[in-house]
């Protein structure tokens, strides 16, 4: 078609279109693609095949892939930060050891007045911290599990630093366990690292109170705590 | 149940339909395809890959084709597409550019001349002293678009508007890929028979 009927310019370029037109006409054996081929297309036709065949990624298929992606990934995410974080025994020993070992991001403190200012500077939605002002006093500050806050206030009792972490009940909550019945009143209590925890919900807001001393005693104080 | 085997009844109808159509238009076009491959790339376990490749995807989207159209030309245009995709994942892993095929393909030569018939009939000679597969050797040593170009319009003889289309290029940039082609396979001849000593 080209090399007769198009009109070349240059008489060289007729020369070679019509010997590479030539080439056309090279036998081209087909056997073994031939049986390739219809081996391919036979798996082609398989229904089964067809239904785990990746789809074609057209561009708006890959933005509607990309926004599902998205979306599904947002709402894992919104899910997962809005369930309470669990406080584990194990997590609640290390931030008590963190607690009374004074770290400097603990402040130190004399007064629960001296206490709630600092939280309140620290962590301006802190829960408001109970009047322990009977108690020896000395340092608080702002923990964290996963991404969910809680305000700690260590104290002397006997001789024993004690650590009261107050968050609320949305963003934490206590892990399954066993459970003690004082009063009418439930307290889930656990173990970890010889740090005894004793754990409590009041008015939305979820409380532990953890140290060395006996889980009866520290059941005492966190009921009078409660009161 | 019964609903379940009419269904199934059906879908199998509709398959052997697409693979009646896909017979009747498309393979007898298989060896247009191949050659086309085996012409373009030097290795011919790729070529027949990239031509396989090219059939199933025309079945795989055979309800996209416009009945009464030129097949051939649809056929070579998914053959070009699949080229493309295949040498730019190959580029993307060998942190090459495509860029440079084109820019290749469109640098002039500066080999403009002017012949005399006897300068004429001595390159016509020249042509056909050289056979086949000397020929696509040395197209195969043209640059990828330059390639695509001589293969479409000269060898398949394709309209340059049919050629521009399969390129997605303009028809004057075939043309002068077409001439710029042409005179770079005709000065690759003519070292080749310098080589072989059948010119001076």
């Amino acid at each position: 078609m080209n090399a007769d009927s198009n009109n070349f310019d240059n008489p060289v370029d007729r020369v070679v279109a019509r010997r590479l037109a030539k080439l056309r006409s090279t036998t081209v054996d087909t056997t073994a693609f031939d049986t390739k081929l219809r081996e391919a297309l036979s798996v082609e036709r398989s229904p089964n095949y067809r239904l785990i065949r990746w789809p074609v990624l057209t561009p708006i298929r890959a933005v509607a892939a990309s926004f599902l992606v998205v979306t599904t990934l947002s709402l894992v995410f919104i899910i997962l930060t809005s369930r309470p974080a669990v406080a584990t025994p194990q997590k609640l020993a290390a931030i008590f050891e963190n607690a009374v070992s004074g770290q400097p991001y603990t402040t130190k403190v004399s007064s629960i007045q001296e206490a709630q200012a600092v939280m309140r500077r620290k962590w301006p939605e802190s829960p408001i911290l109970p009047d322990v002002s009977d108690m020896q006093l000395m340092q608080c500050c702002v923990h964290q599990i996963g991404r969910k806050k809680m305000a700690c206030l260590t104290f002397y009792v006997d001789q024993q630093p004690i650590t009261l972490a107050m968050a609320s009940v949305h963003d934490i909550r206590s892990p399954y366990g066993e459970v003690r019945t004082v009063n009418g009143q439930e307290y889930r209590i656990g173990s970890a690292e010889g740090v005894n925890m004793v754990m409590s919900e009041v008015d939305g807001t979820w409380m532990c109170l953890m140290g060395r001393l006996p889980i009866e005693r520290l059941i005492t104080l966190i009921n009078e705590i409660r009161q | 149940m019964l609903n379940e085997e009419t269904q199934q009844r059906r879908k199998k109808h509709e398959t052997d339909e697409v693979l009646r159509k896909f017979d009747e238009i498309f393979w007898p076009l298989r060896d247009t395809v191949l050659r086309t491959a085996r012409f373009l790339i030097r290795n011919s376990a790729d070529a027949d890959d990239l031509a396989q490749e090219t059939m199933i995807k025309a079945f795989r989207f055979m309800n996209q084709f416009q009945p009464g159209t030129d097949a051939k030309a649809w056929l070579l245009s998914i053959l070009r597409n699949t080229r493309i995709d295949r040498l730019r994942s190959a580029a993307k892993s060998a942190s090459l550019s495509l860029d440079h095929l084109t820019s290749v393909a469109d640098q002039t030569t500066g080999l403009e001349y002017e012949k005399t018939d006897d300068e004429l009939e001595k390159v016509e000679d020249l042509m056909e002293q050289f056979a086949d597969t000397e020929i696509i050797e040395a197209l195969q040593t043209l640059p990828e678009e330059i390639r695509w170009t001589l293969l479409l319009v000269d060898v398949e003889e394709l309209e340059f508007a049919t050629a521009a289309r399969i390129m997605n290029i303009p028809v004057g940039t075939v043309k002068s890929r077409a001439h710029r082609g042409r005179t770079m396979l005709k000065e690759k001849l003519v070292n080749k028979a310098r080589d072989y000593r059948l010119i001076r």
